[in-house]
């Protein structure tokens, strides 16, 4: 049979563990908004029982473990999806921004100035002796020059701004990997030495799912609470540290990403990151090709049916256009400074159009080609639809995965939230129970305490 | 399941958001008036747009073009149509001359009338529109005839336009039937010649030929008032398709009104619902019913 004294320690005991579990209940009711906590649970154990003569007594309780809530696997499912949702926002982003660089379908589009050219040659047509009418042609032109022109460098400048995110989030990566690495060796020293880093842990799976956005990473975690992070197969996060990707730049001026210590090139999937590549790399590349595309046509078609013809004066007719695709199309000099040289005169005397009609027909004939290996099966306008069409249709995909991802991972965190976050009622209800054992406990001790009252001062005391 | 505190605001706070991003989209398509105003929005009817926006702007020109010609023709049928007055004066004239009693003073008259005649036919021929002749063919800025005859080579060449896709017409009448040596610029001097000459018998054989350059122009008046007719109904053609393109395109393009402020009522509503019930239920916690 244990003393008197076992009494106060038992209720010296729960006075304790109830006090720690309220001080978790604490800990988790002030977090009840911080992002990414997850919610902690104290651990209550009996402990070791002594042996008396009436077998085993039970000797009070203690706090024995903080327990983290939290499922790894939706973890891994959270960053499995950020990834893609990652990828799609950027593109979906940048699509958006290209459909107003396009501006179609309007009345102040590439299509519409081509529509005016052509509208301006019939009139030419009809009116070939007319000053007026020559300068007409000469400005719709020059419109359509600068509508080309300036479309392809909008199209360029959205290329240097993805290129500029690009670098800015290598850095980020960076950044974001040496925290890990540091969390890394808190968190396995705190381990080893048989304390619970919870809350180290929590910031370390914020940062993993913040990295997940940007680039596609696999995550292993260990017994010793190594956290290892790959990227394509090579390390990024790993016990000896973190690290680091380098900008590599290109003969072209663009941030190619490298890994810093070898060199190689980095291997993407998914990601932010791989959202920037395929806008800047595939999507804009192909659209500015294509205009370059409708530029030369434009300016070789152009020229060789203005050479036929004979101008103002007679003489054969020059090239109306100069350069040679959409960084340079422009009205040529000569035709700027004396629209008498337009040829639009198909015999050579002035007041025949014939030329300047056969130039106006150039837009329903079949100049451009899907394939380069097949004969032409488009006009300007067929191929300025093509472009529109797809651009269209791309930017619709990118925006509809992007809003799939944000409701995947909406319920993927729901899920989350389900398991590892704080219900303030719960927490309450909590608390009431464990104030209740602490009021208990102090009530064992003061019990206790009279008993032992009742053995020390007053047993064995006779005749007084 | 369980259900967090956070969870409840994080959920309140995505419904409101899909809310407020459908009323933003009415919003948009309300003050711009167009249910597709990027590509994405639909890229079918975006396509389908783009080609509308093309044919109706290609018909815009075609009916300008057809109007000019019109103006063009107009002009023509009218020097024409005074070109037969004057040669049915000079016809009269003939007939006069032909009776074999007149007196040699007269047949002086007669031949200067004739003169006059021909000096009014050399202006008609040099008939201008706009500051470009008429029966010039290319050589549209050049007078080109005198009354000693064409200026140079008189051209032939035609104006042609289009006034439909892939459809020509030429607009102008050459001036092969007024020049050349059955050209009706070589009649009156002719017949003025032998008027003065008095030989009453040539000048009744003339007649006919007067006859004939009459009907020869006649039937130019003709042929242009013929394209002329064509002209007009193909111009109320294209009035009609411009009219049912850009309803077309309406349709395509713009936004139903009344269906979107019937959407956008319903939308604002639930908003407000939304708003209501995350109110009510987003604050109690068991907290305010501890003591």
């Amino acid at each position: 049979m244990g003393s008197g004294f076992m009494g106060l320690e038992i209720g010296k005991r729960a006075l304790m563990a109830q006090q720690g579990a309220l001080d978790v209940i604490g800990h988790n009711v002030a977090n009840v908004n911080t992002p990414g906590y997850s919610r902690q649970e104290a651990v209550l154990t009996p402990t070791e029982p002594s042996l008396t003569a009436a077998g085993y007594i039970g000797t009070g309780v203690a706090v024995t473990d903080i327990r983290r809530i939290r499922d790894a696997f939706i973890d891994l499912q959270v960053r499995t999806e950020m990834k893609k949702l990652g990828q799609y926002d950027m593109i979906s982003t940048a699509l958006e921004e290209v459909e107003v660089i396009l501006n179609e379908p309007s009345d102040s589009g590439i299509r519409t100035a081509l529509d005016q050219f052509w509208s301006s040659l019939q009139e030419l047509n009809a009116n070939p002796e007319s000053d007026a009418v020559r300068k007409t042609v000469r400005e719709r032109a020059v419109t359509l020059c600068v509508a080309i022109t300036h479309t392809y460098r909008q199209l360029s400048d959205l290329q240097w701004d993805t290129d500029a995110s690009i670098r800015a989030k290598v850095t980020e990566i960076n950044t974001y990997a040496s925290q890990i690495a540091e969390l890394n060796s808190q968190i396995t020293k705190a381990i080893a030495a048989g304390d619970h880093p919870n809350d180290l842990m929590d910031r370390r799976d914020l940062l993993l799912d913040k990295l997940s956005r940007i680039v596609d990473i696999r995550v292993t975690e260990d017994v010793a609470g190594w956290s290892r992070v790959t990227i394509g197969g090579v390390p990024l996060v790993e016990v000896q540290g973190a690290s680091e990707i380098a900008v590599q730049q290109l003969p072209s001026g663009y941030a190619q990403i490298v890994w810093a210590n070898s060199g190689l090139p980095v291997n993407l999937s998914s990601g932010e990151m791989m959202g920037h590549f395929e806008v800047r790399d595939n999507l804009v590349e192909q659209l500015k090709a294509d205009l370059n595309a409708l530029a030369s046509s434009i300016i070789s078609e152009v020229n060789a049916q203005h050479a036929l013809g004979f101008d103002y004066h007679g003489q054969p007719g020059g090239a109306f256009f100069q350069g040679t695709d959409a960084t340079n199309i422009a009205v040529d000099d000569a035709i700027l400074n004396d629209v008498a040289l337009i040829a639009a005169s198909s015999t050579g005397l002035v007041g025949s159009g014939g030329n300047a009609l056969a130039m106006a027909q150039l837009k329903q004939k079949l100049t451009m080609q899907s394939d380069p290996a097949m004969p032409p099966n488009a006009t300007w306008d067929d191929f300025l639809r093509g472009i529109m069409a797809r651009v269209g249709v791309d930017s619709e995909h990118a925006t509809k995965m992007a809003e799939n991802e944000e409701s995947l991972i909406t319920e993927i965190e729901n899920r989350r939230q389900s398991v590892s976050g704080v219900s303030l009622d719960e927490e309450m209800t909590n608390m009431i129970r464990y104030q209740h054992a602490y009021a208990a406990a102090a009530r064992l001790i003061t019990t206790a305490d009279e008993m032992l009252e009742v053995l020390i001062n007053r047993t064995g005391i006779t005749g007084r | 399941m369980r259900i967090t505190t956070a969870a409840m605001a994080r959920n309140l706070l995505r419904r409101l958001d899909t809310n407020n991003k459908r009323i933003l989209e009415f919003q948009d398509q309300l003050s711009s008036g167009k249910a597709v105003s990027k590509p994405s929005d639909d890229p079918v009817a975006a396509t389908k747009a783009f080609r509308l926006r093309t044919t109706i702007s290609e018909t815009a020109r075609y009916k300008a073009n057809l109007q000019e010609a019109m103006d063009w023709l107009t002009a023509t049928e009218e020097a024409l149509s005074k070109m037969v007055d004057v040669l049915q004066e000079a016809r009269e004239m003939a007939v006069e001359a032909s009776t074999s009693t007149l007196p040699a003073g007269s047949l002086d008259a007669i031949a200067a009338k004739i003169d006059q005649f021909q000096e009014h036919l050399v202006t008609l021929a040099n008939s201008d529109h706009g500051g470009r002749f008429l029966f010039a063919g290319q050589n549209t800025l050049t007078s080109p005839f005198t009354a000693a005859g064409p200026v140079g080579v008189l051209d032939t060449g035609a104006l042609m336009r289009e006034i439909s896709r892939g459809e020509m017409m030429k607009i102008n009448i050459t001036g092969e039937f007024l020049a050349g040596p059955n050209g009706i610029l070589n009649i009156l001097p002719d017949l003025a010649a032998k008027v003065r000459a008095g030989d009453s018998d040539a000048v009744s054989a003339m007649i006919s030929t007067v006859e004939d350059g009459i009907d020869k122009v006649l039937s130019l008046e003709s042929e242009t008032g013929a394209k002329i007719n064509r002209i007009q109904m193909s111009i109320d053609q294209m009035t009609e398709s411009e009219v049912s393109l850009t309803k077309l395109l309406s349709e395509t393009e713009d936004a139903d009104m009344a269906k979107l402020i019937v959407d956008l009522s319903r939308e604002e509503a639930t908003y407000q619902a939304a708003l209501a019930v995350g109110a009510r239920l987003i604050q109690p916690t068991l907290v305010d019913f501890l003591r």
